[in-house]
């Protein structure tokens, strides 16, 4: 249990997104103008985006993970694959699958440079929040793809939401997904919780008590797993403020950070980048 | 007179185009260098290569102003800018190219110094050079087999186009080492995976290395039987002859 299996072609890991598409999503972040909806969209885009930069070499994208993204909450009552056609895909394949690009300019050392970059999903509120149901489906593909895969790394999933299930309890079946395991370690969830509260952001806590006034805050931060201990020097290098025992749970903050820490070889540190 | 062994193979399961460390000699100048191009930036290999030609054909005097290994990274990234076609690259690759390309760097300057030589290193990173001494070795910059991570000090080629290929980049923590060496002797330059093992194993494996005359089997069993972290690997026994 070290989490330290080589990712590689011949050994990938898996990543499975799920991303909260209920009514509830359509009120506004705290402190924001825009959506949960919206903000749900833009942080799998971005996070979809950073996975694949990890990937790429000289020649594309290297097949390091596989990839499935379920949504649920679109249509009432349910959660499937938003990957037309499959469950699990090569992360090369979402190059084909991209819906439209955007162009965007950063402004890096005084000079405005243009980029484009690619979305895949738009922002979707419309019924109630199944979360059980897509955890379920999670709790499957992850299952099944751990016995085919019996050393790699352990199955991630990413959970965008607000927390506000509206089929039950999801910590039985986070349990039961935290339980699922390959020779390196137990599968992980992290979650990306989204809120209306007008609440400062937080990120990795280690500790129940640093967590904000939200009511689903205690939830998601229960179902999120302990990051291991070499993501968490790994991040040290970084970020001065994660203590050890931090958890794969952000609130209204960006999660992609953590798919920075993974280990795909030697790192380029970026603060090395003006 | 001085001799050199090189020995390089790429991480089992990649091809030999994906191989990403560098190394090269100049003898008239006299100079080492070997470097580790960062498997998670992109045209690393590239950049590798073009920071240790860049150093080993340099007739700028060795120097341990900053000033220095500033005019080797600036030479660098022109090869490095030149070599990569802007313009056709595809969409990911272009968005992670324009970060740059990240290495670490290790140059040896071996100058005569009476009946011995003198030798200067410059190093960036986790690339070390070996010396033996008496019953055991001493390492440069790491001497500790515990000290290696996956976060090692990198040399930065800068940002890609739209910036020039003149354009200045920062430079990172820089370690000098500095010594005599008799007639006779060998040093030895590593990449970080088959350091660890000469530090872990040392002083047997300077000398097996330095006399090894074909080591793709030894290491290929080594990588296998995973006594090396699954990486790149390259080495260069440098003999001074008498």
């Amino acid at each position: 249990m070290t989490y330290s299996s080589e990712i590689s072609r011949k050994n990938p890991g898996l990543f499975i997104f799920l991303i909260d598409q209920s009514r509830s999503m359509s009120h506004k972040i705290g402190g924001s103008d825009r959506s949960k909806a919206i903000e749900a969209a833009d942080a799998i885009n971005r996070q979809l985006n950073e996975l694949i930069n990890r990937c790429t070499k000289s020649e594309g994208i290297r097949d390091y993970f596989e990839i499935g993204i379920i949504g649920y909450g679109g249509a009432r009552g349910q959660a499937f694959s938003l990957l037309k056609d499959s469950t699990l895909v090569p992360i090369s394949e979402l190059e084909s699958r991209i819906l439209k690009m955007e162009n965007r300019t950063q402004v890096i050392e005084d000079q405005e440079v243009e980029y484009e970059l690619p979305i895949w999903f738009e922002p979707i509120a419309a019924s109630d929040t199944p979360m059980v149901k897509g955890l379920q489906l999670a709790e499957e593909w992850a299952k099944d793809w751990a016995a085919e895969h019996p050393e790699s790394f352990p199955p991630i999933i990413i959970n965008i939401s607000d927390g506000e299930a509206t089929d039950g309890n999801p910590m039985d079946v986070a349990g039961n997904i935290f339980s699922i395991s390959t020779s390196d370690g137990d599968a992980m969830i992290w979650n990306c919780h989204l809120s209306s509260n007008k609440i400062e952001p937080v990120s990795f806590p280690n500790d129940s008590s640093s967590l904000p006034e939200d009511r689903y805050a205690q939830t998601m931060f229960q179902m999120s797993s302990t990051l291991p201990d070499n993501m968490v020097a790994i991040a040290r290098e970084e970020y001065t403020d994660v203590e050890d025992g931090a958890k794969g749970y952000v609130f209204n903050a960006q999660l992609e950070d953590l798919i920075k820490l993974l280990d795909i070889g030697t790192r380029a540190v970026s603060s090395l980048m003006r | 007179m001085i001799s050199v062994k090189e020995f390089h193979r790429p991480k089992l399961g990649n091809s030999d185009d994906e191989y990403e460390d560098a190394f090269a000699c100049n003898f008239k100048n006299r100079r080492f260098a070997i470097a580790d191009g960062a498997s998670d930036s992109i045209f690393s290999s590239i950049w590798a290569n073009a920071l240790v030609k860049a150093f080993s054909d340099s007739t700028l005097p060795f120097s341990r102003e900053s000033a220095f290994l500033r005019n080797i990274i600036y030479m660098a990234r022109k090869t490095w800018y030149n070599n990569i076609e802007w313009d056709s690259l595809k969409l990911f690759v272009k968005n992670k190219a324009l970060k740059g390309s990240f290495s670490t760097f290790l140059g040896v300057q071996i100058d005569p110094s009476g009946l011995n030589y003198h030798y200067r290193a410059i190093a960036v990173g986790d690339s070390c050079l070996f010396l033996r001494n008496n019953d055991d070795i001493t390492g440069f910059p790491i001497n500790d087999p515990s000290k290696f991570n996956i976060t090692p000090k990198l040399i930065w080629s800068g940002y890609g186009s739209p910036f020039p290929e003149d354009y200045n980049t920062k430079l990172p923590e820089i370690k000098y080492y500095e010594g005599k060496i008799k007639p006779g002797e060998q040093m030895l330059m590593a990449t970080d995976a088959i350091s660890k093992w000469v530090l872990e194993n040392s002083p047997k494996s300077f000398d097996r290395l330095c006399r090894m005359d074909d080591p793709y089997r030894f290491i290929t069993g080594m990588l296998e039987a995973r006594e090396l972290r699954n990486d790149d690997v390259t080495f260069s026994a440098i003999t001074l002859e008498m």
